[in-house]
C-alpha cells in the first residue's frame, strides 16, 4: 500500500513539474510573434551626412554656375545682381561657406563689373555683398557710394552699422547729412532712422554737433522722441523688474507655505504616535492638524 | 497601410511646404525676381545641357557625379533655385530616366536606383521602374545587410505599391520564419507531455490491478513487465516534454528579426522624400 502511495505520489510530482515547466513556452507560442515595426525605416547617418553636405555643395555649385552666367551676360542686369544674392546666399550658410574662398575671385570681378555696368542699384547690391562676405569697411563705402551716386537715404542709413563695425563713423555721419535734404519733408520714419544712424555713430558729448545739420524746430521734436524712447525703456526695465520681484516672492511664499505644512504634518504623526489608539487623542491631534495648515497659507 | 497612406501624405506636404518666394529683398535697392520673366535662367539650361551630354557620354561608373549635377536645382536651397525647379521639373525628370535606364542597363544598380529615386521624389508619382530597381538591389543585400534591404523593399513598396516582388520581400524580411517550426515543437511538447501522463495513469492502473486480483505468475510477470515500459516511455515522455517545449521556444525567439529598417548611405537622393 505504501509503494502504491509512493509510485502515486512520484508520478504526480513528475507531472506537475513537467507541466509547470512548459507554461512559459505555451504562452509563447499562444502570442503572434515579433514582426519589425512598420514604417519606412530610419535615416542611415552617412544617408543624413551626404544629404546635408549636398546641400551645401549644391549651393556652391548654383552660385558658380550663376556667377559664369552673369559674365556670359554682361548686358543682363538680373543675372548680374543674381550672381551677387547667390554670393550673399552662399556666404550665409555656414557649410557653403567653405567653398567661397575658390568663388571669391570670380565674385569680386562680378561686382565690380555689377557697379560699372548699373551703380544704381548695383552699388547696394555690391555693399549688401561685402557685408554679407565679412568685408563692413567696403560694404559701409559701397553703401555710402550707393547713398551719393543714387541718391539713396536708405542706403546711407544701411551704411551706418557697418562703417561703424570699421570704426568709420565719421563716413556714415557725411553720408547721412548729405541725404538728410532728400528726406526732410519726406516720410517721418525715413527722417526718423537717418537721425537714429546719427545718433548709432554719436556719443552724448557729439550728438548735438552731429545733429548740428537738423534745424532747430526738428532736433528738439527728435529729443524729445529720444526722452520718450529713454522713458519707455526705463519704464518696461521697471516693469520687467517688478515681474522678476513679483515672481520671486511667489517662489518664496511657496517655499514657505510647503515648508510650514511639512512641519504641521510632522507635527501631527507625532501628536498621533503619543496617542496610542485613543480615539479622541486622534480626533484632537487632527483638530491641531488643520488648524496648523490654515495658518501656512494658501501656496 | 493606413501607415503607407500616411507617410504619402506626409511626403506630399513636405514637398509642398517648400515655398517660393517671387522676390529677393535688398536693403536700399530694387527687389530680384527670382525667375525670369519665361523659361529658365540660362545657367539652369547650361547645367541640364551638359548633364544631357553627359549622361551618354562618360563611363557609368562616373554617372553619380552626372546625377549630382542634374539635382543641382534641387538641392541647393537658394531662393532662385526654389524658384526654378517647376520649370525645370520636365527636363530634368527626362535627364533622369536617361541616366537611370542607362546605370541600369550598365549594371549600375545603385547609381540607377539613385536617379529613378531622385525621380520619383521631384515627379510625386508611383515609380514602377525604381521599385524594380530597389528590389533586385534588396535581393542582392537581403543575406548580408536585412536592415537595408528592408528599406529598399519598404522604399521600392511605396514608390510602387504594386510590386508584388517588393512586399513579398518586405514581408519575407520583417517576419520570425522559425515561428512556425518553433510553436510545432512547443505544441509537440504539449503532445508528449499529455502521453507522458497517459503512460503514467497506465502504471498506476496495472499497479491496481495486481493489488486488487490475484493471478497466475505468468500474468504477473507480464504485467509487471507492461508496467516498467510503461513507467519507462512515461517517465521519458515528461522528461522531453519541457526539454522539446523550450528548444522549440529557443529556436523561436533566436528567429525573431534583429534588424530595422535603415537607409544605404546612398538613398534617399533627395531630402524630400
Amino acid at each position: 500500500m505504501k509503494a502504491a502511495v509512493a509510485i502515486a505520489l512520484a508520478s504526480t510530482a513528475c507531472v506537475t513539474m513537467s507541466a509547470s515547466m512548459m507554461i512559459g513556452p505555451a504562452i509563447v507560442a499562444m502570442v503572434p510573434s515579433k514582426r519589425v515595426e512598420g514604417g519606412t525605416g530610419d535615416l542611415a547617418k552617412a544617408a543624413h551626412d551626404r544629404l546635408a553636405a549636398r546641400k551645401q555643395v549644391a549651393l556652391a555649385e548654383a552660385t558658380r554656375d550663376a556667377l559664369a552666367a552673369a559674365d556670359a551676360a554682361p548686358a543682363d542686369l538680373r543675372l548680374q545682381r543674381r550672381a551677387a544674392a547667390m554670393v550673399r546666399s552662399c556666404a550665409g550658410d555656414s557649410g557653403a561657406h567653405a567653398h567661397l574662398a575658390e568663388l571669391a575671385p570670380h565674385a569680386a570681378a562680378t561686382l565690380e563689373h555689377l557697379v560699372a555696368t548699373a551703380p544704381c542699384p548695383g552699388l547696394a547690391d555690391v555693399a549688401a555683398t561685402w557685408l554679407a562676405l565679412g568685408d563692413s569697411a567696403k560694404g559701409g563705402e559701397a553703401y555710402v557710394a550707393a547713398a551719393t551716386q543714387c541718391d539713396s537715404p536708405e542706403a546711407a542709413i544701411a551704411a551706418v552699422v557697418p562703417l561703424r563695425a570699421a570704426d568709420k563713423c565719421d563716413e556714415a555721419i557725411a553720408a547721412l547729412r548729405a541725404m538728410w535734404p532728400k528726406v526732410h519733408g519726406a516720410r517721418a520714419t525715413l527722417g526718423i532712422a537717418l537721425l537714429d544712424g546719427v545718433t548709432a555713430c554719436s556719443d552724448a558729448l557729439t550728438l548735438r554737433k552731429n545733429l548740428a545739420f537738423v534745424p532747430a524746430d526738428v532736433m528738439a521734436d527728435y529729443f524729445a522722441l529720444l526722452q520718450a524712447r529713454r522713458r519707455e525703456a526705463r519704464e518696461a526695465e521697471r516693469r520687467a523688474e517688478v515681474e522678476r520681484e513679483r515672481e520671486a516672492a511667489q517662489e518664496q511664499a511657496s517655499a514657505a507655505s510647503s515648508q510650514c505644512r511639512s512641519e504641521c504634518s510632522a507635527a501631527v504623526s507625532s501628536c498621533e504616535a503619543s496617542c496610542q489608539g485613543d480615539g479622541s487623542c486622534l480626533q484632537r491631534c487632527s483638530s491641531v492638524g488643520h488648524v496648523c495648515n490654515s495658518g501656512c497659507g494658501s501656496y | 497601410m493606413r501607415s503607407w497612406i500616411l507617410i504619402m501624405m506626409m511626403c506630399g506636404a513636405a514637398s509642398a511646404a517648400t515655398e517660393v518666394a517671387p522676390e529677393v529683398a535688398v536693403p536700399a535697392a530694387p527687389a530680384i525676381a527670382t525667375a525670369p520673366a519665361a523659361g529658365l535662367d540660362p545657367d539652369v539650361v547650361a547645367r541640364l545641357d551638359e548633364v544631357d551630354r553627359d549622361v551618354a557620354r562618360v563611363a557609368p561608373a562616373e554617372l553619380d557625379r552626372v546625377l549630382e549635377r542634374a539635382l543641382v536645382t534641387f538641392e541647393s536651397d537658394d531662393p532662385f533655385s526654389i524658384a526654378q525647379r517647376a520649370a525645370a521639373r520636365p527636363r530634368t525628370l527626362a535627364v533622369l530616366t536617361k541616366l537611370g535606364e542607362r546605370a541600369r542597363a550598365a549594371g549600375e544598380l545603385v547609381i540607377a536606383a539613385r536617379a529613378f529615386d531622385a525621380r520619383w521624389a521631384i515627379s510625386g508619382t508611383h515609380d514602377v521602374q525604381l521599385a524594380e530597381v530597389l528590389t533586385t538591389w534588396a535581393e542582392r543585400d537581403a543575406a548580408t545587410q536585412p536592415g537595408v534591404a528592408l528599406y529598399l523593399a519598404r522604399r521600392a513598396r511605396a514608390a510602387d505599391p504594386a510590386s508584388g516582388r517588393a512586399v513579398e520581400l518586405d514581408d519575407d524580411l520583417s517576419t520570425n520564419h522559425r515561428a512556425v517550426t518553433g510553436k510545432l515543437a512547443i505544441v509537440a511538447g504539449v503532445v508528449a507531455l499529455a502521453a507522458g501522463i497517459y503512460a503514467r495513469t497506465r502504471v498506476s492502473a496495472i499497479e491496481d490491478d495486481l493489488r486488487a486480483h490475484p493471478r497466475p505468475g505468468g500474468e504477473v510477470d507480464a504485467a509487471l513487465a507492461d508496467r516498467d515500459r510503461y513507467d519507462m516511455i512515461g517517465t521519458g515522455l515528461l522528461i522531453a516534454a519541457p526539454i522539446v517545449s523550450f528548444g522549440g521556444l529557443a529556436w523561436m525567439l533566436s528567429g525573431n528579426p534583429s534588424h530595422e529598417a535603415s537607409s544605404p548611405g546612398e538613398l534617399p537622393a533627395l531630402v524630400d522624400r
